[in-house]
């Protein structure tokens, strides 16, 4: 082959060469949740089971809304808790097991864009989340939906001399009010989203901590300001009030830098029967992409020179 | 040739530092902007999840003093409701304890974590205004110092009474779409309070909430019908339920009767003893004239003209109206056995009323009824004789 075409079919793949390729990405975000099931994270599920059904069984003395609000404050949690930490450990752990197995070279050798790498391995891990949390979700729903029946079920027993159909319907109402609820998926949703924002945290700070513990306390540091700094707001600026300039700094710096993770706890309400608007649950899942694409950006930046 | 080394050295350090310091300064730039856009679009959600009841509980002083300092930061961290379940565990176990004091606060906490959950209200107001309350009465009249029992009865008992009724009266503030708050505070009222008056005013509104079920209703009229001089508002709300009822496919509830048939007795005996007979009679024939008009005529004649026979037929004319409710049928057969004539075919008359409608007869008119069944068993002995 002739210099020539050599140098135009070099030519030919550099034009070929897309800046951005979303199949490039999910290539990256897939082995990323290959790699993290690889890890056996999945045996959480085990933990999660043995919480609810207990939750389930523990607590039959009760009243029946006390008895399901129980199931469901132990499931929320549960999910919360794991959704969290897989976002967080699971993202800090990625760059530097990447380097220590050299994937990270193979990846960055080829015509792989940085941003496109670390794309790709945000999708993975928030994947990876969602899996999890749709296989928890299943779980929770199918013991809350047979214990609202069961729950229904001894109510009519106890009833002496048999329940009319209209003491029926009404238990049926009551009861089912406090269990199986569409409302429920949107705290699921809530759940999901405020674990992504998470990861986007700990993906900033992976690309220039110096170690996978850093990352992680410096990431749930964040975690916690980021659920306090709606308060840290209310407290300096309360309605009507004002405060003094530097106090006024402070509550700014940490609005400003932190992500405000309280607003996604909605779940709260979501137990006790409430229900949120489909307007209020979009802005939230806007403001969470707002979140990533700035967190990815910001990644990087910081990324995109390091010394590997 | 050294120096020159370790000058070019130095430019690439100072490079390559002032390039990373470049990146970082552009990301704070970001991150600042970002934080500039997102903070009016945040302040704007957390006001509409404010508006929509998501912001129920702020973690102020006295709360961080109520919780542990785990507890408080797990519910800042989005554990509320899981610690506020914990607390309610905890209230649980101090009641089976009967550590009042200790359930007083517990309850406070779960309803200050979650005080749009109705049901923390509801177990804060049964432990203190029932529970604690029937402990403490159970043990002054056991106790044998006289005051202790005192102490008991008129420190103990009132406060956690008032303390039961503050956590219901809070928790209907705090969810007043809910009928079952209001209907805590109406049965205090009710059952502890014995006033019939604010139970009655807090029956009307817990019925009026979306998810009330009929008998607050039934308990609203109830309770308006035992409240002096209100006996002719009470006469319209329990004859509208009693007339739905009857006439509707919900069946008839008993209360309802015997709340029916007091007020009538007494309406109509405030009209025979305010009303001339003519006033009656024309009321009673004028058009448009009710059985409750002839009640009232009828009720005069007995009771001031004291003419049981003209009174009868007063009667008559009522059951035969049959808008009438089925009482008037007892009542006029118990008037016609007040005649020795007439008692015997009175009696059987009862009789089979009685195995048609037993829930019109009354514990006085059973015992009136088993009176006239012992008088015309010894007549017929006699006779016999």
């Amino acid at each position: 082959m002739s210099a020539d075409k050599v140098k135009s079919v070099k030519e030919d793949l550099v034009l070929q060469h897309k800046l951005f390729s979303l199949s490039r990405v999910w290539a990256i975000a897939f082995n990323t949740f290959t790699q993290l099931v690889r890890m056996k994270v999945f045996y959480f599920m085990l933990i999660f089971s043995v919480l609810i059904i207990g939750a389930n069984f523990l607590f039959l003395n009760f009243t029946f809304e006390q008895e399901l609000k129980i199931l469901k404050d132990v499931s929320f949690g549960a999910m919360t808790l794991f959704a969290s930490i897989f976002s967080i450990v699971g993202t800090a752990l990625l760059i530097p097991k990447d380097i220590e197995d050299r994937t990270l070279y193979t990846i960055l050798t080829k015509p792989v864009p940085r941003f496109e790498y670390l794309v790709g391995k945000l999708i993975g891990i928030i994947f990876l989340v969602a899996v999890s949390l749709v296989l928890m979700s299943f779980l929770f729903f199918a013991v809350l939906y047979f214990r609202q029946h069961g729950i229904l079920a001894e109510e009519i027993k106890m009833i002496r001399g048999g329940a009319t159909d209209a003491q029926k319907e009404y238990l049926k109402e009551t009861i089912f009010a406090q269990g199986v609820r569409p409302e429920l998926i949107l705290g699921v949703l809530a759940i999901f989203l405020k674990a992504a924002v998470a990861a986007g945290v700990a993906l900033v700070v992976s690309t220039f901590a110096s170690s996978t513990l850093f990352t992680i306390i410096v990431s749930l540091v964040v975690y916690f300001i980021g659920h306090a700094q709606s308060l840290a707001l209310e407290y300096y600026f309360p309605e009507g009030q004002m405060h003094g300039a530097l106090q006024r700094f402070i509550a700014g710096i940490v609005a400003v830098v932190f992500p405000n993770l309280q607003m996604f706890n909605i779940f709260d309400g979501i137990i006790t029967g409430q229900s949120i608007s489909t307007t209020l649950m979009f802005r939230l899942i806007g403001l969470t992409g707002f979140y990533l694409t700035i967190y990815s950006m910001i990644s990087w930046i910081l990324f995109a020179k390091k010394e590997l | 040739m050294d120096i020159i080394r370790k000058e070019r050295a130095l430019s690439i350090v100072t490079k390559l530092k002032s390039y990373s310091y470049r990146r970082l300064l552009l990301s704070l730039i970001i991150l600042g902007g970002f934080g500039f856009v997102r903070i009016p679009i945040e302040m704007n959600t957390e006001k509409m999840l404010k508006e929509q009841g998501f912001r129920d509980w702020s973690p102020s002083m006295s709360a961080r003093e109520q919780l542990t300092q785990a507890s408080f930061v797990g519910s800042i961290g989005g554990f509320r409701s899981l610690i506020a379940s914990i607390y309610d565990l905890r209230a649980h176990q101090a009641f089976r304890d009967k550590d009042w004091a200790s359930v007083e606060k517990f309850r406070g906490v779960t309803t200050s974590l979650q005080p749009r959950f109705a049901k923390h209200w509801d177990l804060a107001a049964w432990d203190l205004a029932w529970n604690a309350y029937a402990y403490y009465r159970n043990k002054s009249e056991w106790a044998e110092d006289g005051v202790e029992s005192w102490q008991m009865k008129n420190i103990m008992m009132p406060r956690y009474l008032e303390k039961g009724l503050e956590f219901a009266k809070q928790g209907a503030e705090w969810v007043p779409e809910s009928y079952r708050l209001s209907m805590v505070v109406a049965d205090i009222y009710s059952q502890k309070y014995n006033d019939p008056e604010l139970a009655s005013q807090w029956y009307l509104k817990s019925s009026q909430a979306d998810d009330a079920p009929p008998y607050v209703f039934r308990a609203y009229a109830t309770h308006l019908a035992r409240c002096e001089g209100k006996e002719e508002e009470a006469y319209e709300v329990t004859s509208s339920l009693y007339r739905s009822t009857r006439f509707g496919t919900r069946a008839l509830t008993l209360t309802v009767r015997r709340d029916m048939e007091r007020l009538e007795d007494h309406i109509a005996l405030s009209a025979a003893n305010e009303m001339s007979l003519e006033q009656l009679e024309s009321a009673a024939l004028s058009n448009g004239s009710t059985y409750l008009d002839y009640a009232k005529l009828g009720m005069h004649l007995l009771e001031v003209k004291k003419d049981l026979k003209v009174a009868l037929a007063v009667y008559r004319e009522i059951v035969n109206d049959k808008k009438a409710p089925l009482f008037y049928s007892r009542k006029l057969l118990m008037f016609l056995a007040r005649n020795p004539a007439n008692q015997e075919q009175a009696y059987e008359a009862l009789k089979k009323l009685l195995k048609r409608s037993p829930e019109i007869f009354r514990r006085q008119d059973l015992i009136e009824f088993t009176k006239l069944e012992t008088s015309l068993g010894a007549s017929k002995n006699n006779r016999e004789k």
